[in-house]
């Protein structure tokens, strides 16, 4: 299977992937001149600013989070590639409006590598800067105890909550943090059904017998370690929640949430299935449920995929910044 | 022969060119345990790095014609190996600068200090699975062969680099994307490793002939 898209010359991918949503969303965003680097037009004067360095090809993530309560400014890299460290550090000066700033770091290398050096950047400029790494949830990824041994699922627990606890008016050491609290008690598990094809070179972007499904998928169309013969929705989930259960022991009885997110080609009929069968199963345990959300919110181009964040929402801290409303066009309402 | 401001430009052209040639096998070794893009990655970072360098006047330094490389290929190349690449072709370069040539000993330190540099910048070390594994022993390579004509310590190095790329098909990934597959990882070649193999060969087969 060759990549069949509808796009434009291969170097202006990205480019145009953000000036097309920057259109539609000229009333409350802008990109930096010359720069792949946007900008809430309305920066909350006061407010920890949220910054996000990252890879373009997961459409709607991370450029449809931009917005109130949620990140400040981004600095978008190549396709899967990160940015540079120095557009992170461009982006961490436009969203300091006097609180500091924070840079959310996926845990890949190429982030990692040029948010620490952005970092260093804005240490050698004296700039308020500071980064909170995510990851350490995928549960497919042995567990080691350090958070950069294990990757991410979706992820948007984290954003989501590390923003809104930002959006509250808590200061950056406060923020951080919650962040770390709230990462504790998240687990993931990243699931590849179909792999999706590269706008870069047109291939599959992994190999994977029909049927079989993959544990521990990459975000960027890598191969999982661990395949699976092919099976229905209720044991799917029934096989992953084991794993996340055994792997985080949440206690009968505690509210949790979670998150059905679909790679771009898992169908919205699919996701609801597996969102049902995710549901009845953590209550059949004796899990209180707490306003889980269902949707296409991180792609890998048309990948087949599913990947399930599950949170414990551990107090009305983290329920409160979970709720709190957002402009944000990717994230669904609550 | 040695590289001088006369021939930088011709050098980098060449390293460019090896880039775009070999992308599809680099993209196929990427594929096999990572992303699928590296030969892509890498021919970008080179075309763009060679545009930084031909818009230098004539006579540029070496130091300078590397430098403006790797910033041009950091820009474009992002992720990991846009830093790690490009801090190896600065450290080349840089080792020029008191000189104003390669020759021998500076080729030697520059690849020490890039082994060094990148080994900081990443984290990684011999035997993950890496860059590293190529770079490293290229350097040690020269180092032994630098009082010799930078013919033979290039080709020392490259031939260093051929073999611990060819080491790292039966490693198992421990740094970048590649480490998640664990025990799948291994009975594939390293795709940043053959990228840095690549460059070294190309600056042996250029100032021997």
């Amino acid at each position: 299977m060759k990549a069949k898209k509808i796009i434009n010359a291969q170097d202006n991918i990205v480019q145009e992937t953000i000036s097309g949503y920057i259109k539609s969303q000229k009333h409350r965003l802008h990109q930096v001149p010359g720069t792949q680097i946007i900008v809430r037009n309305q920066l909350d004067s006061g407010k920890v600013g949220i910054v996000m360095g990252y890879g373009a090809g997961h459409e709607p993530d991370a450029i449809g989070y931009m917005g109130s309560n949620y990140m400040d400014a981004q600095a978008i890299g190549g396709l899967f590639a990160a940015p540079g460290p120095d557009p992170i550090y461009e982006a961490l000066k436009a969203a300091d409006t006097g609180a500091g700033s924070l840079v959310l770091i996926s845990n890949c290398a190429g982030d990692i590598l040029n948010a620490n050096l952005a970092l260093e950047m804005c240490e050698e400029d004296g700039i308020n800067a500071r980064g909170i790494l995510l990851g350490g949830t995928n549960v497919a990824d042995p567990y080691t105890g350090n958070r950069k041994d294990r990757r991410m699922g979706v992820a948007l627990f984290e954003t989501k909550m590390i923003c809104g606890y930002a959006g509250l008016g808590h200061s950056i050491d406060e923020v951080i943090k919650f962040g770390d609290f709230v990462i504790d008690n998240v687990r993931a598990i990243t699931i590849g059904i179909r792999p999706g094809t590269s706008p870069s070179t047109g291939d599959v972007m992994y190999e994977l017998p029909d049927n079989e499904l993959t544990l521990g998928a990459g975000g960027h169309g890598e191969a999982g370690a661990d395949n699976i013969p092919m099976c229905t929705s209720r044991e799917l989930a029934s096989h992953v929640l084991e794993m996340i259960l055994n792997d985080k022991p949440f206690v009968p009885g505690d509210e949790l949430s979670f998150i059905v997110n679909g790679t771009g080609g898992t169908t919205m009929m699919e996701l609801l299935i597996f969102y049902n069968d995710v549901w009845n199963i953590l209550e059949e345990k004796g899990y209180k449920i707490f306003k889980p959300i269902v949707g296409t919110l991180s792609t890998i181009q048309e990948s087949s995929g599913i990947v399930l964040d599950v949170c414990r929402m551990a107090d009305d801290e983290m329920k409160k910044a979970w709720m709190l409303p957002t402009d944000a066009t990717a994230f669904p309402k609550l | 022969m040695v590289i001088t401001s006369e021939n930088v430009k011709e050098l980098l052209k060449c390293i460019t060119d090896v880039f775009e040639e070999n992308k599809e096998e680099l993209c196929k070794y990427d594929r096999a345990i990572g992303d699928g893009d590296h030969g892509e990655s890498m021919a970008r970072g080179g075309r763009e790095g060679y545009k930084a360098v031909e818009a230098l006047e004539d006579g540029a330094s070496v130091s300078d014609c590397f430098k403006y490389y790797s910033r041009a290929m950091r820009a474009t190349i992002g992720g990991a190996i846009g830093p790690i690449f490009s801090t190896v072709v600065n450290e080349i370069g840089k080792a020029a600068k008191e000189s104003g040539q390669i020759n021998s000993a500076e080729y030697a330190a520059g690849l020490k200090n890039a082994a060094e540099k990148v080994m900081e910048l990443g984290g990684a070390v011999p035997g993950d699975k890496t860059l590293v594994d190529a770079l490293v022993p290229a350097a040690e390579a020269a180092k032994e062969q630098e009082e010799k004509p930078l013919e033979q310590t290039a080709e020392a190095a490259f031939n260093a680099a051929y073999e611990g790329v060819k080491n790292t098909i039966n490693m198992q990934a421990k740094m970048g994307r590649s480490h998640f597959l664990r025990e799948k990882s291994v009975g594939h070649q390293d795709a940043g490793a053959t990228s840095l193999y690549l460059m070294l060969r190309t600056f042996a087969e250029f100032v021997t002939e």
